[in-house]
Formats: C-alpha cells, structure tokens, sequence
C-alpha cells in the first residue's frame, strides 16, 4: 500500500457551503473536466483520441471519490496496489487492467494518476486514460481477434512513477516506447494525458486559493452527498423492495469459435441499497472479449441512466455509490482470471448498455432501448509508406505502421515473465482480490461459434457512437459516459 | 452578453485571435473566423431548481424576447437574469428611454419560488444567487479564451457590451481579476459601430500540406508571394490601391499526425533562402504549443496552410471627445436608489450617462443608465469617464 507523503498535517474543518457556492465549484469542475479533453484531443496523435475521443477524464476528492469525470477508477485500490510512497509533482502509469482492478479494461488505454496538492495537503486526484492506436503486440493496433493471453496484446505496463517529484523516468518511457509501432503517437498522447490531468490540478488548486480549501473540500463532499440523496430518493421511488428484475444479453462468438456466452444482470433493492448483480453470466471467454468490468463503473453506469435523467446539469459523481453494490463472479465474463485476453471486449461494453437498458426498461418505459450498437467496428489499416525505407527521422511519418518495423527494435519486448510480473504489484490488496491470482480458469461453453453472429473485433467504443442510443439526455454538454477502449 | 447568450473573444495587442475553426451548435466549421466562444448565460436565461437534486441552476433555457422576462409583463412568468437584476435593484423601472416598463412585483413574484425551492431566505438572496451562477458560467467562457489559451486574463482589461453585459461586467472583472473594466459608449450596439470602424480586408488561403524536411524558404516564400498577390488583387478591385494596403501573413502548423493546427504569424522578409525562416519559424510553433499544452514534441511539424491578408486603411471617422469636467459627477446624478449587494440592501446614486463628463469619477455603489445599457458598480469600485466616454471601472485602493 502506498504512502501519501504530505508536508502539511493540518486538519481539514469542516464549513458549511451555501448552495450558491456548492453551484460554482460544480460548474468550475465540470469546466476542469472538460478542458482536460480539450488538451488532449488538441495535441494528440492517434486518430481514436484525436478524432473519436476515445478518452477519460476524472477529477476526485481526497479519498478518491470521483467528483466530476466518467470511469471507474477505484483511487483507493489503484493507491492500496501501488507500494512506495506518493508526494507531489508524482505522475502515475498504468496499462494494466489487472493492476487497478480494471479502471482500465485493456492495455490499449493508458492511464495516468496525478495526485493534486494545495499548501502541501493532499486535496484531490486528477486522471484520464486514453486509448493508444498501437501498444505493440502481434497485430497492429494491438487487437488481435484470436488473442487467448493478454500476453499477445502488447505491452502492458504496471503501476509505476513516470514522473517521481517532477523529474520524468526516461529510461522507463523509452523501454516502453521501444515496444510499439507508432512510439512517436504513444508519446505526444502520453504528454497530452499528463498535460491534462496537470492542468485538472491546477484548477482544483486555483478553486482552493478561490473559495479556501475547507470551503473547497466541504463542498466536495455536498457534492458527493447531494448525489447521495437523490439516488435514494429515485431507487426508493423506482423499484420495489424486494423485486428482482433480470436481463438476459449473448455474444455469439469469441473470435476463436466459442460462443455464445450469454450475459445476465439482475436488479433487487433492499431497504435503500440496490443489489447488481451479474451471477449468471458466463465463464470467461478463451478470446478476447472479455470485459474486466470494475465495480465504480457498473455504478456509474447505472447512475447515469438513473440521475442524469432526473437533472440532466447535474455532475454525476460517485456520492451515491454506497447505495450500490455490485456482484460480479470471479472468473466470470466480467472478471476474468490473469492473463486472460481483454482486447475485444468493446462488445462486452456494447451489452452492459443493452442490459441497463433493458432491466430498467422494464420500470420506465422512457429507459428502454432496442438493442444497441452493441460494438461499434472500426476498421484498423496499416503498411509500409513508401519513405519506411528512407533514414529514420524518429517521426511517425517515416516509421512503418506495420509489424514491418525494424527487427531490432523488438529485441527487448516480452522478456517479461509472469512471476516476475506478479511480483510487480501488490499481491496484498484486498481490494481487488482477483489480481493476478493467475491459476487457469475453467474453460468457457465451448458450444461451437454461431458463424453468422461473428463480429468484428478490432474495434472501440466511440463517445458519439453510443450517445446515440444511450440514455444521458447530455447531449447539450456533449459527454456520453460510455468509457472507450 | 444579451438575451440569450454570452460571446466572448480575446484582443491581444489589438489583434482578435482568430480562429480556423467555430463551433455551432455541435457542428465544427472549419471556417476563418474571431475566435468568439459563446456561452448560454444572457439576460432571459432562465433560472431552475431541480425537484431531485435541489440545486440552482440557470439556462440554458431562455424565455427569449417573447414572453420574455416576467419583468417586460408580457406573459413570461418563469424566473430570468434580468427579473433577477430587477428584483436586486441594478434595472431601472423603466428601460430603453422609457419605450420598457419593468413590472418589479412581477419579478419578484417569479424569484421568490427559487428561494422557497432552495431554502435560501429571500427573493434578494436568491436574485444574488442567479446572478452569481450566470456570472460563473461566463466566467467560464472567459476561461476558454483566456486561461485555456495559456493567458492570464489579469494581463488584460475586460470590454463589456450588450444590452446586458455592464450589469454583469464589474462582478466579472472581480472574478477574472482583468482591469480596469471598460464599459464603451453605447455598449447595445457597438457591433454596429465596429462595422462602421473596421478596415476592408482580404485574406487568401490555400492548403499547403508539407512536413519540414520537405520544404525550403525558397519554396516557402513563392508560396507566401502569390498569396499576397491573390489577397492584393481584390483590394485593388474595390479601388484601394496597393500603396495604402498592408498585408500579413500566418501559417497553420501542426506536429505530422496532429487533428488540430495552430497559427503562426510569420514575415515574408524572414524566408530570404538560408533556412533561417524555417527555423525560427519551427521554434515560434514549438513555443506556442508549449505556451498552450505545457510541452512540445520532438515529431517533425508540418505546414498545413499559409494564409495572406490585405488589409486597406481605415475608413476616415472621428470619435466624439467628451468634455473636461472634473472628478466631480454630481451634474449627472438622477437620484438615489435601494440595491441589493453583498447580503444587504443600501443606497446607490444613479447616473445619466449622457451627462457625465470626461474625469468624472462614480463611485460605487452606482449604476449609470443610457439608452441602450445599464452599468453597475459594485461597491468598492469606481468608473472613471474616460474622454472617449468609455467608462473605466477599478477596485478603489480603500
């Protein structure tokens, strides 16, 4: 577990917040939230978060609870896994969906974790992954349809300092680098990422300079409980005490000819908590498509259809989060064991809005969707330009997007080995029991693949995409919380 | 600011930044264009409270000039910025010369559910509070422009204009630290003015896709050339003869790979063959992107277009100059009033502005009418008639 370092030990206290004020610092964080995509989509490389905003940003309170943004990022298990200490001008990265307890769901997305402090407390988190065009591997784009280890899903980077105190870790970025077809792409989205989470940091320390830090960390937790409230008063006004709804989705084909697997969520309230729960669902897929669903987001997905319906201005958070919980079978489609495949699983994305849509649907017709987009194809090119052959620039243009790369650069990739890796991360964390536990799984149905059903896998989930089906009346604000891949 | 929405553009150096891409609606143009960034918050924006959430929120509905504020009586009864203002006391009973009557209980009565909803403890409380959240969210449009663009808005002066805008621009400039605050002459229509004042130009552009190995000054310069002779061309149609033309020049750069340009003034003079354009022009574009994102990138950058502007003289319009008179602006004071301002009600002077003079200092808390605006001044601020008319709000130094 890592230590927070602070230089402050001064107490917070606790002030009251008018509800005028409470009002500016939303609206101040849903403009952090929304400059941290600015930044990157303006200085990225990679056509997915340039052009399709395939990215997440996340703006959390001390402890960790996301106040503004839209993934699932467990800061406290992401901090519990990490050993070493935490200080400010750190900057956190991670590929590894194993090593957060899925926050991230594939090593495409890149994540990194700013921790934000103001007179040497620590006053929130700034985060935002984005998915990388290419992470190496065996196919270009790093999606390989008929992947069965995450081993062939290119490089997967544990938790580690990229920046300790400020000071960038060279060596350890270039080792990285070194590992995909587009190094140059990966960088200036990586810069972008970390420019963005830098800049949420700021406005958080500007807004505490602005309102005074317990005045900015009281209004953080109104936020929270404000959110909080209403959840309750909607489950309580939704769904009946005791009721059980259930909804039953399947993806035909795995991408190596298993299927279908069917995917089941259920919904019970008891008292004030709702029960999620995804028993029922199948084994976990020999292919790609798994979908290593973290708990915040399966919360955060049913908050967006619940609350953002009721007040569409409202900044979902995650206040409400303790009215939920949410079951997810080990070793199941939606926790998968190490080191199963994750590439593809944009089509288990694709059926967790097809579910939502259709449990809910059940209580309010306004919720119910036909089937949705279910995956969203994207059709990835490569090849050699004419100028691969010319000397090499070190700029994207003259490097070949094809596993036509040099072979000297792969000299170094996959030396890694899987105990060398699990003792990379923090075994210890209780938090997030299925990491890296790593015996083989069971073997999936393997009913053979219904042909006809057979999607294409390379691809990820686009912001736009799925606005068009989901539920977020937030068109005006133009985020739909669908997390990318 | 006026009924609806909130433009707002950033002039460095007396230059619009202009931008090569708007967005309307959810749609980006990429068009050339004054980078105005605009925001739902003007004066018939209207003010909510969500059963579930209990927060106050404004806009970004508006009731538009027809019903309109319930102030104009007009059948609007939903609760607007402007019944805000009304109900604290900036607006004056009657507007536009007396061509609007505002209906002060009307106001009120459309405030008043809001504090009821919100649990604030009276109509003024939550009047304030409207105005509070729809000066934040043109501060954020304020924000986009400025702070978003790598500039410190304390660095500038805040121009305010729009019917509505001076009721809101000293509290705006409180919150962007940018003074003095200048309200110009006639704010309701300094559009028209502008057009008036502006100077016929021409700009030429075309693509011009190249990575920098790929490219010479020489080459770079022909190009540049016969933009200018394009640009030049058309002035000269419209009979302003090349002598009293000015041309300039920028570039749109972007790392190879990059969605998004950005532009970079450049100097013809600059490309005379050694390389030397090219270079200063590569670090002038690692500068900015540092300036905007906080890092630069060692990928070769590429031209994407080069863009020539003819610009002709400006045409021949003498501003009025206001009169000495003084610090003195009692000869303009109407009468006195009751305001709302800082959880409280006091006295306000309020002024004619037609009959303030140039030096005359108002202190506040004062509010200047005219026909078209209404400006205020918070307490602890004055506006200082400048001989163009414009005024010049400042935090007073006790």
């Amino acid at each position: 577990m890592a230590e927070i370092l602070e230089t402050s030990t001064e107490p917070f206290t606790p002030v009251d917040v008018d509800v005028v004020t409470l009002d500016l610092v939303e609206n101040a964080l849903r403009n952090a939230r929304y400059e941290m995509d600015e930044v990157l989509f303006r200085t990225a490389l990679s056509p997915g978060i340039r052009e399709q905003h395939d990215e997440f940003p996340l703006i959390a309170d001390r402890t960790g609870k996301m106040v503004a943004g839209q993934f699932g990022l467990s800061i406290p298990a992401f901090v519990d896994c990490f050993s070493g200490t935490i200080e400010e001008g750190d900057v956190l990265l991670t590929s590894d969906p194993y090593a957060c307890d899925g926050a991230i769901s594939h090593a495409n997305d890149w994540l990194v974790v700013v921790p934000v402090f103001f007179g040497g407390r620590l006053v929130g988190w700034s985060a935002m992954f984005g998915h990388m065009s290419d992470v190496g591997g065996k196919t270009p784009s790093s999606m390989p349809t008929d992947a069965k280890t995450i081993f062939e899903e290119g490089v997967v980077i544990p938790p580690f300092k990229l920046y300790r105190r400020g000071v960038l870790s060279e060596d350890a970025l270039e080792i990285i680098l070194n590992q995909v077809r587009k190094p140059d792409w990966n960088r200036a989205d990586l810069n972008g990422i970390v420019a963005a989470c830098r800049t949420a940091g700021k406005r958080v320390q500007e807004l505490c300079e602005r309102f005074g830090v317990d005045t900015y960390t009281s209004a953080l937790d109104a936020l929270l409980d404000r959110n909080y409230r209403a959840m309750k008063t909607l489950l309580a006004m939704i769904f009946e005490d005791g009721e059980t709804l259930t909804f039953r989705d399947y993806i035909c084909d795995d991408g190596v000819g298993f299927g279908p697997y069917e995917l089941v969520l259920s919904l019970t309230r008891h008292g004030d908590k709702v029960v999620l729960d995804f028993e029922g669902s199948a084994p976990q897929a020999k292919g790609p498509i798994n979908y290593y669903i973290n708990d915040n987001l399966v919360k955060m997905f049913f908050g967006i259809y619940m609350i953002t319906v009721a007040d569409p201005q409202i900044l979902w958070n995650d206040g409400f989060y303790p009215l939920i919980d949410v079951k997810i079978p080990d070793g199941s489609f939606w926790k998968p064991k190490y080191p199963a495949a994750l590439n593809a699983r944009n089509h288990g994305i694709g059926r967790v809005f097809d579910l939502f849509g259709g449990l809910l649907g059940q209580k309010n017709p306004d919720l119910l969707n036909a089937a949705g987009f279910s995956s969203s194809p994207h059709f990835m090119y490569s090849g050699t330009t004419a100028r691969a052959s010319a000397p090499a620039s070190g700029s994207s243009s003259t490097r070949s997007a094809s596993a036509g790369s040099p072979a000297a650069r792969s000299g170094t990739a996959r030396t890694a080995t899987p105990s060398g890796r699990r003792s990379s991360t923090s075994p210890a964390s209780t938090s997030s029991p299925t990491t890296r536990c790593g015996s083989r799984s069971g073997r999936p149905s393997p009913t053979p693949a219904a042909r006809a059903c057979t999607a294409v896998a390379t691809g990820w989930t686009s912001r736009t995409t799925s606005s068009r089906r989901g539920p977020s009346p937030s068109t005006t604000t133009g985020g739909s919380p669908t997390p990318g891949a | 600011m006026g009924g609806t929405s909130t433009d707002v553009a950033l002039v460095q150096g007396r230059e619009p930044r202009i931008g090569r891409e708007t967005t309307v609606g959810d749609l980006k143009v990429r068009a050339t264009s004054v980078d105005v960034r605009t925001v739902g918050a003007g004066g018939g924006s209207i003010a909510h409270v969500p059963q579930l959430t209990q927060a106050l929120r404004v806009g970004p509905q508006s009731a538009g000039a027809v019903p309109g504020p319930a102030a104009y009586a007009a059948g609007g009864t939903e609760p607007t910025v402007t019944d805000a203002n009304v109900v604290l006391g900036y607006l004056p009973t009657a507007l536009a010369g007396g061509e609007i009557t505002l209906d002060a209980t009307a106001a009120r009565a459309a405030v008043q559910p809001i504090a009821d909803a919100t649990g604030l403890p009276s109509a003024e409380a939550a009047a304030a509070g409207i105005v509070d959240i729809v000066n934040e969210n043109m501060f954020g449009a304020l924000r986009l422009v400025s702070v978003q663009q790598g500039f410190d808005p304390r660095d500038f002066a805040l121009v305010a204009f729009g019917g509505a805008g001076p009721l809101h621009a000293n509290a705006l400039g409180r919150l962007t630290g940018s003074w003095p605050v200048i309200i110009p002459p006639s704010p309701g229509v300094l559009n028209a003015y502008g057009d008036a004042m502006t100077s016929v130009r021409d700009e030429a552009a075309r693509t011009f896709i190249r990575t920098f190995t790929d490219l010479t000054d020489e080459e770079m310069r022909a190009v540049l050339e016969q933009m200018a002779s394009a640009a030049q061309a058309t002035l000269l149609g419209q009979g302003i003869p090349a002598e009293e033309q000015t041309v300039s020049f920028v570039m749109d750069l972007r790392y190879h790979g990059q969605g998004n340009e950005l532009s970079i003034p450049v100097r013809l003079e600059s490309f005379e063959g050694s390389g030397a354009g090219l270079q200063a022009l590569r670090a002038a574009f690692d500068a900015e992107h540092e300036r905007l994102f906080s890092f630069s990138l060692t990928t070769e950058p590429e031209v994407v277009n080069v863009r020539a502007t003819a610009t002709g003289p400006r045409p021949r319009i003498t501003s009025t100059v206001l009169e000495e008179g003084g610090q003195d602006p009692s000869a303009a004071r109407r009468l006195t009033t009751r305001i709302w301002v800082g959880g409280e009600q006091v006295d306000a002077e309020v002024y004619d502005r037609a009959r303030l003079l140039a030096g005359n200092v108002v202190r506040g808390p004062a509010i200047v009418t005219e026909m078209d605006s209404t400006t205020l001044v918070l307490p602890g601020h004055a506006a200082q008639v400048h001989p163009s008319g414009s005024l010049l709000i400042r935090p007073t130094e006790d």
